[in-house]
């Protein structure tokens, strides 16, 4: 019997696209936003809707045909997560730094699922629920862009589950409740989603206002030229949160972009070739980043 | 050199020559005689009341009781009156009350064991075959020569986790092979917001009194590494401890639940 667990749903409520790991990401926008209003200088913008300081600081832009591969390094100083342990009679608090990242053309960002069950089905019988389905990109640069949906969900019956209060559904339909979507916001960036094994599993496709697309670990253009991940190039906090801030493996022209990581994961270094054919190395050592291994003093209570 | 002799090697060879008392055994039925010296006849309490006091990492004095029914129904209880705070971790679930606010925990962290007591800890699993568990030899910890087991439970249904990610759980347990009582565990607990995020809990046991059979730590220390920071420290001291009192299932019911 094919069996849906409305628990796992609800608790699906942060579920990051690329990262592997169930981690909430509740940091105020970030990065700028085409209609965003800012106070701005050359490298910098201050966000006069939640203060949030932008800084963005171009390491090298690699021209290509039609797409360039862009780097920067990026700074936003709302970007930080507290992060909570549960010992059984108190908490551990401590707060995660994402202040200082790479950025590039597909940095990922996370992709992030959050719906409300509005009609809770009995404990027994045939239901039919109607969820609030939200969907949330923190995008390249840090700004959001969020879609929502009503979507019905059929169950043939419903059976007690030993986790209270949450109830099986029997045979969902459709089987999970962010098969096959096409949604779009105000700003013209679009979600489509395959079918198949839920959100973790189904495919995910962003549509851009220009109409480029970004999913599967493709950058591509309505032209058809394409720069693709290497999802090596992750970079990972102190903490462990996976960034997703990956960068392309060679441009569209074919020129390798390699990479390379410390052991520690505390030097990142990239080597490209540029139009003479002289090979260019950055290399960011992130132990001399202000912010990356924050030690501000740790908050308990209960 | 005398100093060496004193500092390193005489501890070194102390460590080899106690340790290997317990090596002798393969490490399942090592495992297996710790439980039965914390456990008599590796039999868990039905259900177990202890109270005490709790010094949190804040500093912060107050009185606490846990009650566990069980091995994976737990409900710990801090302060008194207004300030009072109930957690309960039930069969899988978890939620916390705080006066008439009600807080669910995800599921992982629902699904912890109780720590401060070692036989209620991954050791109370050391009949299930699935459980593997590694010798990993002699080790010193202050001036006590311990031997390090290594236990770890795989999840047994992995394939329905909800991000694919199974609950496997992994604690290291350092026994005294003299009196087989656990010194320290240690294991690594995942943040509430976010699964990668993992905390490193070093929990010292001290001042073991025998209860009804039950071998108690009275006094334990745990030690809290969350990332980069400063380690920090909270102490339990125990009072008292009440044995199979015939706590019912409904301490453990989420509030709208309670008759």
């Amino acid at each position: 019997m094919k069996t849906s667990v409305l628990m796992s749903i609800i608790l699906a409520a942060f579920v990051p696209l690329w990262a592997s790991a169930q981690t909430d990401y509740t940091a105020p926008d970030g990065g700028e936003k085409p209609l965003g209003t800012y106070f701005k200088t050359d490298i910098d913008s201050v966000s006069l809707t939640n203060g949030n300081l932008h800084v963005s600081i171009p390491l090298f832009s690699l021209a290509g045909r039609e797409l360039p591969v862009n780097v920067q390094f990026d700074y936003d100083s709302q970007s930080y997560e507290l992060r909570q342990t549960f010992m059984g009679t108190y908490w551990v608090h401590g707060y995660e730094s994402m202040l200082w990242r790479k950025s590039s053309n597909l940095q990922q960002g996370t992709l992030q699922l959050s719906q409300a069950n509005l009609l809770p089905c009995p404990p027994v019988g045939q239901c039919t629920s109607t969820w609030n389905v939200q969907i949330t990109w923190a995008a390249p640069a840090g700004n959001r862009h969020t879609w929502g949906a009503f979507v019905t969900q059929s169950c043939s019956s419903m059976s007690p589950s030993q986790y209270y209060p949450y109830y099986i559904c029997n045979n969902p339909s459709p089987a999970s409740i962010t098969d096959n979507l096409s949604l779009s916001d105000a700003e013209g960036y679009g979600l489509l989603t395959g079918s198949g094994g839920g959100w973790l599993q189904t495919p995910k496709l962003i549509t851009f206002p220009d109409g480029s697309l970004w999913g599967n670990g493709f950058l591509t253009t309505p032209n058809g030229n394409q720069i693709q991940m290497n999802p090596n190039t992750q970079s990972i906090t102190n903490s462990g949160t996976q960034l997703a801030d990956f960068l392309p493996a060679a441009d569209t022209l074919g020129r390798p972009i390699s990479y390379s990581i410390s052991s520690d994961s505390s030097t990142e270094t990239v080597t490209l070739h540029d139009s003479q054919n002289q090979s260019q190395v950055y290399t960011i050592n992130w132990t001399t980043v202000l912010g990356t291994n924050i030690n501000e003093p740790t908050v308990f209570d209960k | 050199m005398r100093r060496l002799l004193i500092t390193l090697i005489v501890p070194t060879v102390f460590v080899v020559c106690v340790a290997t008392g317990v090596a002798a055994q393969a490490p399942q039925s090592a495992v297996q005689a710790i439980l039965a010296r914390l456990a008599p006849g590796k039999t868990l309490p039905d259900d177990l009341i202890i109270a005490g006091q709790l010094t949190d990492p804040s500093g912060v004095v107050q009185p606490f009781r846990i009650t566990t029914k069980g091995k994976d129904q737990v409900l710990y209880e801090t302060g008194t009156g207004p300030s009072h705070v109930s957690t309960t971790t039930s069969k899988g679930n978890g939620w916390t009350v705080v006066g008439n606010k009600f807080t669910l925990l995800k599921t992982y962290t629902a699904m912890q064991r109780l720590k401060i007591l070692p036989f209620l800890d991954l050791l109370a699993e050391a009949d299930t075959a699935s459980l593997q568990v590694t010798d990993k030899g002699p080790f010193l910890i202050g001036t006590i020569a311990t031997r390090l087991y290594t236990l770890r439970l795989p999840d047994p249904t992995p394939n329905a986790r909800l991000i694919g990610r199974p609950f496997d759980e992994q604690t290291d347990f350092y026994v005294d092979p003299v009196s087989s009582l656990v010194v320290r565990s240690v294991r690594l607990f995942m943040a509430e917001n976010s699964m990668d995020i993992r905390t490193q809990v070093i929990t010292d046991f001290s001042d073991y009194r025998t209860v009804q059979g039950f071998a108690i730590p009275f006094r334990i220390v745990e030690t809290s590494n969350f990332a980069a920071r400063k380690p920090v420290q909270a102490l339990y001291v125990i009072q008292n401890v009440t044995v199979n009192s015939g706590v019912p299932d409904s301490t453990f019911a989420a509030p709208g639940a309670k008759k």
